[in-house]
Parts: C-alpha cells; structure tokens; sequence
C-alpha cells in the first residue's frame, strides 16, 4: 500500500542520506591525480599510505591516538569511581560529584575549549603540550562513561549481592567477584565511545593545542584551507573505517541496544 | 551543599568562618569518610570546576590596550552584549540552532521510531551504522557537504547535468549550506536521545489504535507522537545547546554573515588575545545552556507513563 | 453465509511454524474460545482474525466477504489485548471514544457514548478519570468498552482474564458472558485456563502445537475427547495405554475391556489411549465380579471435604477415582480393591 511504500522509501533515503559523505569521501580519496574530484577521476589507493610517509600526517595521527588512548583512560578512571560512588551511597555528595561528571559533556564544547585554555595559559603557564589535551579530553569526556556504568550498576540484582555476603565475601571480594565484571563490559564500552569522539574532537584539540600540539582532525581542516590533496580525504576514511571497527567490536560483545538505553522486553 | 544566603555582618573574620565551615562540612568531612570520592573529586574540581571559575573570574578584567589585560572588576565586556553587532550574531545562531534542531526532527523523529521497531539484527546493524555517522568528525562532515554542494562535484551539478536547474552555481558557502550541514550532524545525536524512550512504546498500543480504525498515519499522529512528545521537547532543547557550540560546520560552510556564536569566541580568544570578552561570551552561553537544561530537568521529572496501562 | 470462515490457515516465522491449517467455521452470535497451552498457536490465529499478522496461506472471510487480504483499520473489530494497551496520554472517555474521534466525531457525541459504554461495563461514572488511576478490573472494563464502542463485527479478546486474582476473575468470567450474550455479538477469547474455556464459551477449540485437536461444545469435549491431548487437557483424566482388539473392545495389563466409545480409525492391533474420568470410575471390594475390572491396591486418599479421591495402584498405572462424600468408600491405604470403568464412560482415543 501506498502509506507501507512511503515509509520504506523514507528510511532508504535516510540511509542514504546520512551515509553520503562516507562515500563522497571515500570516492574523493581515490582520485588518482592530486585533485579532490567527485566521482574520483581515475582511480588509485596512492593516497592511503601517504598519511604513513608524510611526517606531517604521521605526527598528527600518534597526537590523537596517544590523546584518545590516555584521554579515555583517564576518563574512564574518573567515571568508574564515580558512579560506583553513587550507586553504593546514595548521599548527597556523591549526587553533586555525578552532577559535576555530567556537567562538562551537557556544556557546548568551545566553553570547555576556552576555560581550560585560560586555565593552562594564564594561571599555570603550562600550554599547547599533549598532556593537556589528554587531560581536558578526559575530565570533558567522562560524561559518556559514567553514564554507561551507571546503567551498568543499575542493572546489577542487589540480590546478588546479598547472597555473596552470606556466603562470606567481604566488601572488596564481592566488588572484585561480582560488580567489576558485571560492569567491565561498560567500561570497554565506555572506553570505546571516548575513544572515539576524542579522536575526532575538533575544537577543544584547536584551542588548547595551538599550534605547538596537532591532532588528526586539526590538520585535516589545515590543508584543507592550505591544498588540495586526497590524502586528506583518506585520512577521513581512515577515521570512518576506525569507527565502523570499534563499534562493531562493542556490539559484537555487549547488548548494543540496552548499552544505549532501549527497553528490555518483559519475556 | 548550600551556601547561607545571607551573610549579614561585614565582619571578614565572620566570613571566614564560615567558608570554612562550607568547605570543611560540605568537602573534607564527605571525603574522609567516604575516600572513594577523593580522585574524582580532584579531577574534576581542579580540571575542570576550577578553570570554570577562573574563566568567570576573567570575564570581569580589564582589557589593556589590544594586547593583554589585567586583573580588575569591570563590566564593559558584558555591556557589549547590547552592542548591535553582537545581537546580530547572537540572532544568527539563534536561529541556525532553531531551525536546524526543528528539521532534525522533523526527519528524526519518525526514522527513529521505525528503527526500534526493527527486528534485532537489522536494528543492531542501523544503531552501529548511526554511531559511525555520529562519531564522524565536524571537520569531515563540513567538508563532505561542501562537495556535496559544490559547482564542480555535487548536487548543483547533477541537477544541472539532469536539466533542473539553469546554472551549476555553488550552493555553498551559505545559509542553506550551514543549516544542510548543521542539521546533518545532528541527526544521528537525535536518534540516539529519541531512541531509548521510542524503544518503550508499548507495540500494542499501536496495534489497538488501529483495531479502533486508526491507519498507520494516523496512528503515528495521535499516538506515538503525544506519548513521544517530552522526549522530543527535551531532544530539541539538546540540539538547540549542541547546535549553539557549532564551529567547524559554519566556518567551513559559511559566509562571514553566518558567522556563529562559537567563531565568535574562537576570534576574540585567539585572534585578538581578547581573553575577559571571550570569557564573558562563554559565561553567558553557560547561563543559557543552564537554564535550558535546568527546563530539560523539570519535564523530566513530571511522570510520564509511557508503557500500555499495564496492571 | 454470516460468520467467521477460516480455510486452510497457516502461518509461518521463518523456519517455525506457528499455525498449521487450520479450517474453522464460526458461527454468527456465538461465544467461541481458543483453548490450548502457550505456544500452541491460538494468539496467533487471533491475530491472524484480527489483520496484525498475515497468514502465509489459507483465507479469512467474514460474512462471506474474504477479508484476509484487507489491513487492520479497515476491518470491523474491536480488541481486548493481553495488556490492554489503554491510551496512557488519554483519560477514560477519550481511550473509549478514540474510534470515534478519528472518525472525525463530535465531542459531545463522543462523551455520551462513553457514558453509555461505562454503564454497559458496569462502570458508570468514571469518564474523567486518568488511566493511571485505576484498578486492574477497572481498567479491564474501559479496555473492553473501548474496543465495542463502534460496534464490531467481532469481539476479539487475549487472555483478557490472566492477570486479574482469582475472585476477581470468576466474577468477570460470568459477566463478560453475560455482556456477550446481551449483546449478541460473535466474540472469540483466547485462554490456557480450560475452566475458563468450558464456563463461558459456546463452542471450545482446542489447540495444540500448531493445529486444532477438537472443536465443539463444552461438554461434548468433556465427555467426548477427540484424541489423548484433549482428554488430559480438559479437566482430569485416567489415561490408559491399550491395544485395539475390535471396534468394541481392547486389551490392556492382560484384561479386556469392553467400550462403547471408540474414535474412528483405529483398527485392531493399533496403539490406542483409553480415557475415563475419575467421576466415572467405581472401586469395588476384590469379591466383585462384573466386566471391565482391575486389581489394585489403594495408594493415596485425598479427602478435601467436598469430594474424595482414591488413588489406586494397578500395576503399571495408577487409577484416580472421584466420588462424591455421600458415595465415600470405606477405604484406607493397603486395601486391595477391583476398580471398574464402565463401559459406556470409556473412550477410545487415538494416542
């Protein structure tokens, strides 16, 4: 029927849609002259080892990676305590410090960008290194990980662990036995989100680098402006194929769905 | 943790008393009793509440010369805010932010409903898919959408090659081309804060409310909508926060008049070294942030029976 | 022809089948219900009634209109569904009068026939009243005036009584048959509870792993099973594994047995189920001689005041038999006894 096929075309498009610059970006990537052509004029994989060669590129890519690799860390070290805080007492303290936690990610990001960028350079005098984007990605990043083991916690049967004090475990067993690994899977999940985002963070990287520290995207809109040149664009795919990875790596293991707060069917 | 309101006496010694009576009671009693609290606290506190109040602190200084400034209690650059050209920009991203969250929507809001009615598989594969797109970098979707809409590669192009259109101009740098770009990034944050709340709609309510003749459009109006609608106020009021924050998109995508709230801040920071004016602008993007979060808060808290009348 | 036709039903997920051919003929006006344990089919060949699932083969007409090919919103039906599904955005009038509201009714008119509904329920008084608000049969009652507000064609309800306590659930049971039978509308409930099935229903259909074992009415399903699954389904049976000798007699534990119900099929040598019901059975002192006896030793009594059960060890099956407080046999366990079953309670069924 005519309302049935309208949906159908409706969420293709969307797909559609929503997929076009991967594709656009994947086309441009293997242009064979050093032009950004869509449709590719010709077509060569030339640019992807490029981004290997080019020092300017290979920089850029261990920048974020180290970034995204300690930055998530450090943000899932903050988030564990954090919500295992809460969820084990409810007091008022522990409620304001989740507060806190989620403050920074509710915030549009050129503040965050701007408060620790006068933070480093005018109080601490300390700037434009790679510790200090590793360190604001992961007090701005906790967000998204504290909420995921929050979920995590919550769904934990107190029962459960009851019944482990009975048989006698004391607090730091039954924390080590039963909550850690019921929650592990949200923390990798937490990990792999941070890990993600940080890698493509624009503005909180621009401000607080400067021009001392440069990350992936950073350099990406830098020639962008500066030449023309498909490595550019390879990078990008790079970037999409990383996403595509990790998080099909999540959901292969953990209950996509439920991580992202969808209903469990009653049966 | 509350502040008393009312500090009656000048009296400093007064005073310090009982900011060390906040302190100690309200953070060192909590911490020494339940250490767990302790690194959290510092990193967040130190990285990030701390640089939040110095940035405030800043807002106030004097600006010397084009060059530095000094610590003072002044509040010329909040006085700017009236300015004309000031008001000017703030209106373009009101209005960018509007109007891209209320398109969004427009789209999202259906798209996510049918992807919670998928089968497991398939839902699994379209939630990975949405996260990819969402995890894309500003930069990479601003400079996909400006071949998308150029003269040379993109849409223009095919309409003209198909007869559509008289001339293959640019559609980009512009106002379309930001609110195309902007609306796009936000798109796949939509189906992600719609998707838990679509994800409780019982299946059975729509199945009744087409026992009572309701066809599926109309089901989708009088049903899924009215039990959705909270959720879609408070996706809204995010995309419009989100959407005030852009700066890649309207750089890459857009003429000076597009010109948003967050380059502004960029500009005054790092181009002209204006340190307390982009301290203020960031201050009042925070308020209103606030604010419109603090309403998010309050529909949340309203009782919302989204489940079929179970027993 | 008016009435309910299914002819050749089936319905397939995938690899699983759910409903195999099924060939129904429901009458006009009746009070039909689908009987059988979960997972047998019977919501989805409600569903199937109702338009929310296709059938893979087979055809549904409806007084002789084939409406298997026709979407839910077009057919003429109103739905009880298992969890109700009451509009929770909607206070009470506006979830009865839903249908009539896309209908493009007016207010005023709308109210009034939910004010009309709620006294039919038995619920007046309540129109203003948020969902939330109400008790589990309360709202059970709105579900219900909802879904006859536009007066079906069919009354389709989903184990509408499942949830409810036990008390509760008896009174509805009468009421809802009661509801029908004013009304004269054809209604079809589903159900696993047999007691449920046989105190409201005209005719039972008895479902079993995808396909319908029995159908008929109450009673003639009681005393007349069409195969081993019905008789233990409803109510409680003795079953015994026989041989078939004749068309009236079969053998089993090395005695004969004379029957006069055996089911068509069956010729001598087959495998077959004999069942008898409790109420039927006799137990007699070991002195008796009659036809149709076993020896046995009692094992068990169960005497709950009302009725008392002796359970009886023969060999290799142990026979269950009901009697009333006046018939009560002077028996205590160890006693050996004869037990008989009559030859006109017997039934000879396939196993």
């Amino acid at each position: 029927m005519i309302v049935a096929i309208c949906k159908r075309i409706f969420i293709v498009a969307m797909f559609v849609i929503l997929s076009a610059p991967l594709f656009i970006v994947a086309g441009v990537s293997l242009n064979a002259k050093k032009l950004m052509f869509f449709p590719p004029r010709g077509l060569s994989l030339k640019w992807y080892p490029e981004v290997f060669e080019k020092t300017v590129w290979l920089d850029a890519l261990t920048t974020s990676l180290t970034i995204a690799i300690f930055g998530a860390a450090l943000a899932v070290s903050i988030a564990l305590p954090t919500s295992y805080f809460l969820w084990r007492y409810r007091v008022t303290y522990a409620k304001v410090l989740f507060g806190l936690g989620l403050v920074p990610f509710s915030l549009p990001p050129v503040i965050t960008a701007l408060g620790m960028l006068i933070f480093w350079s005018q109080w601490i005098g300390y700037a434009g290194r790679i510790e200090n984007i590793v360190i604001a990605h992961g007090v701005f990043l906790v967000t998204l990980p504290m909420v995921m083991i929050s979920l995590g916690l919550e769904s934990i049967d107190r029962e459960l662990l009851e019944a482990a004090e009975t048989m006698g475990a004391g607090r730091r067993k039954v924390f080590s036995t039963i909550i850690l690994p019921m929650v592990v899977p949200y923390m990798f999940a937490g990990y792999a989100f941070v890990f993600v985002v940080s890698m493509n963070e624009y503005i909180i990287s621009f401000f607080l680098g400067q021009s001392a520290t440069i990350t992936l995207p950073v350099q990406i809109l830098a020639s962008l402006r500066s030449g023309y040149s498909p490595v550019t664009a390879s990078v990008a795919v790079m970037f999409i194929l990383l996403a595509v990875v990790v998080f099909s790596l999540v959901a292969r293991f953990s209950d996509l769905p439920k991580l992202l707060g969808a209903w469990s069917p009653k049966e | 943790m509350t502040v008393a309101g009312t500090i009656v006496s000048d009296d400093a010694a007064q005073r310090r008393g009982l900011i060390q009576r906040v302190f100690v009671g309200g953070i060192v009693d909590p911490l020494r009793r339940y250490p767990l609290g302790l690194y959290p606290t510092i990193m967040l506190g130190v990285f990030f509440f701390v640089p939040f109040l110095i940035m405030i602190d800043i807002s106030f200084w004097h600006r010397v010369e084009s060059r530095t400034y000094e610590r003072a209690f002044e509040l010329t650059h909040y006085a700017r805010f009236f300015s004309p050209l000031f008001t000017a920009h703030l209106w373009v991203s009101i209005e960018f932010s509007a109007l891209s969250s209320a398109f969004c929507l427009v789209v999202a809001v259906p798209f996510t409903f049918f992807l919670s009615r998928f089968r497991r598989k398939p839902q699994v594969v379209a939630l990975v898919f949405v996260l990819c797109v969402l995890s894309l970098s500003e930069v990479i979707i601003a400079y996909s959408w400006s071949v998308l809409l150029s003269r040379v590669a993109g849409i223009p192009k095919l309409l003209f090659d198909i007869g559509l259109l008289d001339s293959p101009d640019s559609w980009f740098p512009g106002f379309w081309a930001v609110l195309c770009g902007l609306t796009y990034f936000n798109v796949p944050l939509a189906i992600l804060v719609l998707y838990p709340q679509s994800t409780r709609l019982d299946r059975e309510l729509t199945e009744a409310a087409q026992t009572l003749g309701a066809s599926p459009l109309i089901t989708f109006w009088t049903v899924v909508i009215p039990l959705l609608w909270k959720a879609i106020l408070a996706c809204f009021i995010l995309l419009f926060v989100f959407t005030m924050g852009a700066f890649v998109t309207p750089l890459w995508l857009g003429e000076p008049e597009n010109t948003m709230y967050a380059q502004l801040i960029a500009n005054q920071m790092l181009s002209r070294n204006n340190a307390p004016f982009a301290a203020a602008l960031g201050v009042f993007l925070v308020i209103v942030t606030l604010a419109l979060v603090a309403i998010t808060f309050w529909l949340g808290k309203e009782r919302s029976a989204v489940a079929g009348g179970r027993r | 022809m008016s009435g309910l036709q299914l002819a050749g039903v089936t319905k397939r997920f995938g690899s699983i089948t759910a409903v195999t051919d099924v060939n129904l003929d429901i009458p006009d006006g009746k009070f039909i219900s689908f009987l059988g344990p979960s997972g047998c089919g019977k919501t989805t060949l409600l569903r199937m009634i109702a338009g929310l699932e296709s059938p893979s083969a087979g055809s549904i007409r409806l007084d002789g209109e084939d409406i298997t090919p026709i979407p839910t919103h077009k057919r003429n039906i109103g739905m009880v569904f298992q969890s109700l599904a009451l509009f929770p955005h909607l206070n009470v009038w506006e979830n009865i009068s839903y249908g009539m509201r896309i209908r493009g009714a007016a207010k005023a008119d709308r109210k009034k026939r939910a004010s009309e509904l709620l006294e039919l329920v038995q619920l007046p008084g309540v129109e203003d009243r948020l969902i939330s608000h109400l008790s589990g049969g309360q709202r059970q009652r709105v579900a219900m005036a909802r879904a006859l507000a536009l007066e079906p064609k069919l009354f389709l309800l989903d184990e509408p009584l499942s949830a409810l306590d036990a008390k509760l659930r008896e009174e509805m049971q009468v009421e809802l048959r009661m509801l029908q039978e004013r009304l004269g509308i054809t209604t079809i409930i589903v159900t696993h509870d047999q007691r449920e099935a046989m105190t409201m229903s005209d005719q039972v259909v008895v479902m079993s792993t995808a396909r319908i074992q029995q159908m008929g009415r109450p009673l003639e399903i009681y005393r007349n099973p069409a195969s081993a699954f019905v008789a233990e389904f409803i109510g409680t049976s003795n079953l015994v594994k026989v041989k078939v000798v004749s068309a009236t007699e079969v053998e089993a534990l090395g005695e004969h047995f004379t029957v006069d119900n055996m089911a068509d099929g069956l010729t001598a040598g087959a495998d077959a189920v004999l069942s008898v019901r409790p109420e039927e059975v006799h137990v007699l002192p070991p002195s008796h001689v009659g036809p149709n006896q076993m020896d046995g030793k009692v094992t068990f009594v169960r005497d709950v005041g009302a009725s008392v059960e002796t359970f009886v060890d023969c060999g290799d099956l142990t026979v269950i038999s009901l009697a009333t407080p006046k018939d009560r046999p002077d028996l205590h366990v160890g006693d050996a006894v004869k037990v008989e079953l009559p030859r006109e309670s017997c039934v000879v069924v396939k196993p």
